[in-house]
């Protein structure tokens, strides 16, 4: 017999918010205390290291869907990962500097940060909606 | 590129996989994947950067 999942309490919408705005706190309301701790770390983990790194944090713009998609999509990539991505000025004070490889290296790693990020809030979504275990 | 395959492997195996056991697996064998291939992928184009 198949396991049927359990239902939270959670709205799925409100533990996909949480899970965007801190990584981490969407399976945090869910009580998944491991899930959520290592979301935290990997996503603070990565962005902090590109951050460090002296990566570029893309800014999204609507203009620039007409004028260049890619800056676009990078700064949809990088949103990704939340309050992380609102408090870039203050986490990165130096600013982006890509005239090095590090800071070309610390790019990947905020974008990166980004799309795991989103990929977790799908994960508590599912959690929340009792389609997943 | 260690830091950021190990923090990948984390990440995917938390929610790919279910269990504690099957999560280190998960982790370890994406972590070597990731090097292997990265050295692999590098050494393939290290004639072109001549």
């Amino acid at each position: 017999m198949e396991a049927v999942p359990e239902r939270h309490g959670i709205p799925p919408i409100l533990a996909a918010i949480a899970a965007w705005i801190l990584p981490g706190l969407g399976h945090l309301l869910l009580r998944r205390w491991g899930r959520a701790g290592a979301m935290f770390g990997v996503v603070a983990g990565l962005v902090m290291t590109g951050y460090l790194l002296r990566g570029v944090v893309f800014p999204i713009h609507l203009r620039d869907l007409r004028g260049d998609p890619l800056i676009f999509l990078g700064g949809v990539g990088d949103a990704g990962s939340g309050v992380f991505y609102a408090l870039a000025s203050i986490l990165e004070k130096a600013g982006a500097d890509v005239s090095r490889a590090a800071g070309d290296y610390g790019t990947r790693f905020i974008a990166a940060a980004g799309v795991a990020n989103y990929l977790c809030i799908a994960d508590a979504f599912e959690i929340a909606s009792g389609r997943k275990p | 590129m260690l830091l950021f395959a190990l923090l990948i492997s984390v990440v995917l195996a938390a929610l790919l996989r279910a269990t504690t056991k099957e999560r280190l697996r998960y982790a370890a064998r994406s972590f070597a994947l990731f090097i292997f291939l990265g050295l692999a992928i590098a050494w393939l184009l290290y004639p072109f950067s001549q």
